[in-house]
């Protein structure tokens, strides 16, 4: 077991609650938002390659993005429109009450597969890793000359369990994925890590490669990877790897995601397997609650970000939670420290959200605000609540177009006469959706705060409309007669009874 | 556990009383010790003090901002604070003036809990010092637990005491033996006596997170070397550090002032540096300041130099970002 210690906190936990709890699938809802951006890439627009009313198959490509990437469909399905869905694109699809078997491209031989090979199965089964591509993420490691790689399933916030759960139940997979992209950028595999906290069950080895156990505090992975780099390693997301196992190994498209469904108000918290764009109310009509909830997130409780019930889940997402909230009055800043004294990277966040206010840009460089990671600590174990990482990701932001004016005044120096390449306009500026377009800048204005309570405001507003919508949604047409429960009462047993397509179900 | 509209989506415990309520209930500890060996006087000159920097806080606020403070504790802390800076036998407009100022004018309209300059409790101290040495130093003379309560009304009539400061400030060993000062039968301030229970405190404060550790002990570390290393008993060198430690309120102020994580620098190198610093500047006022303690105004001096490191030189101390020794 390796211990890292250092600043950080230890969160507490919720991972028992799905923890060594059987996987199911969601099922299929009837309707998919294909997102036609991906999150990770500021200048690769989709143009969609399929038109209104068409019908497409399982893995078939609806969208091209411009790096050449594509977007495939989870289902068979009829395309019916493009659509905004809070403020950023998306094909709907409605998926067929029947699925057939999918047509999988013809599998290769892990022993004889070329490293260009499975650059390009990544890309035509569309397997991403952190909102990027999965090729061009290896592309990167592979100028960076990494000579190892490393499954992540450090689960290292509150309520994600589902990396651990692809262990326990695709452990072979994770593995022989991970020695695909090994192979694919000519590093070694590793093996697993794990966070020690949950390890408890999980077998020595898999397949001849080690489950390495890490002992900290949160943010476990950011340290993980920082003494990975020490040596030249790596991690990679282990749904990114099952994915691309799945895409050499058996021609399978990456449509689908096992997330971790829980929340305070979530009446039987599991990990599901998702098609990529179902909505996330749907995953909590499936795992039933026990009242109205007041916010969803997508993704864990320390970065995730507060999602509408219509917001589809992508590929990557691996937690989608649920909350009752109170809220409560912002406080002032009493000099305490804490948030110092905790950041794992050493900063002096006050100082930076001080500096930032004041618009004291040359002291948010001294304060070398480039650093923060947006981890969230220091809001975390701020005693009188403040929300400091909201104004820390600002910085950073304004810290990074500093050092970049600095670095073109340098270059203009030396070449006066040099004319500046104009950047290609990013698909999500036409948007106006500039802060998703890196997941550390997502930050909604924020005037209150609120507690984990039961005594509650009233939901977000939502017109009548939407609110049939959202009511009809889940009862798929494929249930067979049964339809999973609806928002707000407690169901341990309601799961849609539609088609299921799940990877579990794959082995 | 909370929840904000951006992440972190949960919270550690929020509270608007965060640090104040410790300290307050620490001090009412010592209140409670009080009244055992001096009856309820110092237990009114401690509500006194709490209840008047309240209200003072109140009314500043209600006058410079219109609305009420969103965390009154802290100024009943400062309150109680400064009250138990002075000795039991103090008249009781002595705490309403030192509150109020601490609060009013200290706090409130220089930043508020944290930010002002100085310590509110330490500038209420320092304010009465000046202004009423007499009093402010007054002490009676000790006694035993539950005998000899000190009178609610006039105490003109209650036998003076001598504290071990001042005692020490003429170059004479104090008659009270060691045990007696750790165990609150010195004479001194209504908090300051009961060494052993402020080190009690000081556990609790410090396992709160109210109080930073190095800087009490680097105050207290400076104030013992300084004592050892230029003694003014003849005693020798030990027991003049010793009686430094445990006179003139040292283990008080370190404790509820040159500890306070809220005045404190947020850089280990610099509390330790800024604690030394402070125990110099509380030895020399012992030496040649007219007052037989020093501590306070030591605290208040420091205090005005710890934004300076804080915020234009911390680059100096810690990069943020890279690899630390503390790994
Ligand atoms: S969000 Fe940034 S400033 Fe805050 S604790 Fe994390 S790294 Fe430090
Ligand atoms: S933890 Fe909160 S109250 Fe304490 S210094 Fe940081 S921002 Fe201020």
């Amino acid at each position: 077991m390796t211990i890292i210690s250092r600043r950080g906190i230890y969160l507490p936990s919720h991972k028992k609650e799905t923890l060594r709890k059987p996987v199911e699938s969601a099922g299929m809802p009837d309707r998919l938002a294909i997102p036609l951006f991906l999150y990770g890439e500021t200048d690769n627009p989709c143009v969609p390659s399929v038109s209104e009313d068409s019908r497409v198959r399982k893995y078939e490509t609806v969208g091209v993005f411009a790096s050449g990437f594509q977007a495939i469909s989870p289902a068979d399905a009829t395309v019916r429109e493009i659509r905004e869905i809070g403020g950023l694109p998306y094909l709907i699809l409605e998926p067929d009450e029947e699925q057939q078997e999918p047509f999988p491209l013809p599998a290769l031989d892990p022993k004889m597969v070329l490293e260009n090979e499975i650059f390009e199965r990544a890309n035509r089964a569309a397997v991403t890793a952190g909102g990027r591509p999965l090729s061009e993420v290896l592309d990167t490691y592979k100028k960076r000359d990494v000579i190892q790689l490393w499954v992540d399933a450090i689960c290292d916030e509150t309520y994600s369990t589902a990396s651990i759960e692809l262990l326990r139940t695709r452990g072979e997979d994770l593995v022989s994925g991970l020695r695909l992209a090994a192979r694919a950028i000519g590093a070694q595999a590793g093996g697993i890590l794990i966070s020690a906290f949950s390890s408890y069950g999980l077998p020595e080895e898999v397949d001849g490669l080690p489950v390495e156990k890490v002992l900290g505090k949160y943010p476990l992975r950011d340290r993980v990877r920082e003494k990975l780099a020490m040596t030249q390693g790596e991690l990679l997301d282990a749904g990114a790897l099952l994915g691309l196992h799945e895409a050499v190994i058996l021609g399978k498209g990456d449509v689908e995601t096992l997330v971790t469904v829980n929340g305070n108000c979530v009446a039987t918290p599991k990990n599901l397997w998702v098609a990529c764009g179902t909505p996330v109310n749907y995953l909590f009509d499936v795992c039933g609650l026990t009242e109205e909830p007041t916010c969803f997130l997508l993704g864990d409780a320390m970065t995730g970000r507060l999602a509408d019930r219509e917001d589809p889940v992508a590929l990557g997402t691996n937690t989608a939670l649920a909350f009752v909230t109170d809220k409560i009055r912002k406080r002032a800043c009493i000099n305490c420290g804490r948030c110092i004294e905790r950041c794992p990277q050493m900063l002096y966040p006050t100082e930076i959200a001080r500096a930032l206010d004041a618009k004291e840009y040359e002291q948010l460089l001294r304060q070398n605000a480039v650093a923060c990671t947006g981890c969230g600590v220091c809001s975390y174990v701020c005693p009188v609540g403040i929300d400091l990482t909201v104004k820390t990701k600002r910085a950073v932001r304004q810290a990074r177009r500093l050092l970049e004016e600095e670095e073109l005044a340098k270059a203009q120096q030396m070449l006066p006469n040099a004319v500046p390449e104009e950047e290609p306009k990013p698909v999500l500026s036409a948007f106006g959706r500039d802060d998703l377009l890196d997941p550390v800048s997502y930050e909604p204005e924020q005037e209150t705060l609120s507690f984990f309570t039961k005594s509650l405001p009233p939901p977000k507003k939502q017109t009548a409309q939407e609110n049939k919508n959202t009511q009809k949604k889940p009862s798929s047409k494929k249930t067979d007669g049964k339809k999973p429960p609806a928002a707000g009462k407690s169901s341990p047993k309601g799961k849609p009874g539609g088609k299921k397509t799940k990877k579990g179900a794959k082995k | 556990m909370t929840r904000t509209k951006t992440a972190p989506f949960v919270r550690q415990g929020v509270s608007s009383m965060a640090i104040s309520i410790d300290v307050l209930l620490a001090g009412l500890v010592l209140l409670a010790m009080s009244y055992l060996y001096y009856g309820w006087r110092p237990v009114l000159l401690g509500l006194i003090g709490g209840i008047s920097s309240l209200a003072a806080q109140i009314l500043v606020s209600l006058l410079l901002s219109r609305r009420l403070p969103a965390r009154p504790v802290s100024a009943a802390a400062y309150g109680l604070t400064v009250a138990l800076l002075l000795p039991p036998s103090a008249p009781y407009w002595m705490p309403m003036v030192g509150g109020v100022f601490a609060t009013a004018v200290a706090c409130v309209p220089l930043g508020g809990e944290g930010h002002s300059p100085f310590h509110p409790a330490a500038a209420g101290a320092s304010f009465l010092t000046i202004c009423f040495a007499g009093q402010m130093f007054a002490y009676p003379a000790p006694r035993a637990p539950m005998t000899n309560f000190l009178p609610l009304g006039d105490t003109a009539s209650v036998l003076a005491g001598t504290s071990p400061a001042s005692v020490m400030k003429n170059g004479v060993s104090p008659l009270t033996t060691l045990t007696e000062a750790v165990t609150g039968q010195a004479a001194g301030a209504i908090g300051a006596t009961f060494i052993l229970i402020i080190a009690a405190c000081a556990v609790y404060l410090i396992a709160r997170r109210a109080v930073y550790l190095s800087s009490i002990l680097s105050f207290l570390a400076g104030i013992y070397l300084i004592g050892y290393l230029w003694p003014r008993l003849s005693t020798g060198p030990i027991t003049s550090g010793l009686w430094e430690l445990l006179s003139g309120s040292a283990v008080f102020v370190a404790v509820f002032l040159v500890g306070d994580r809220r005045y404190a620098s947020k850089h280990f190198w610099v509390r330790i540096g800024l604690g030394l610093l402070t125990a110099a500047v509380c030895m020399a006022m012992r030496y040649y300041g007219v007052y037989e303690q020093g501590a306070f105004f030591a605290v208040l001096l420091i205090n005005a130099v710890v934004p300076l490191f804080d915020r234009r030189l911390t680059h100096l101390f810690e990069k943020g970002g890279v690899s630390h020794a503390e790994e």
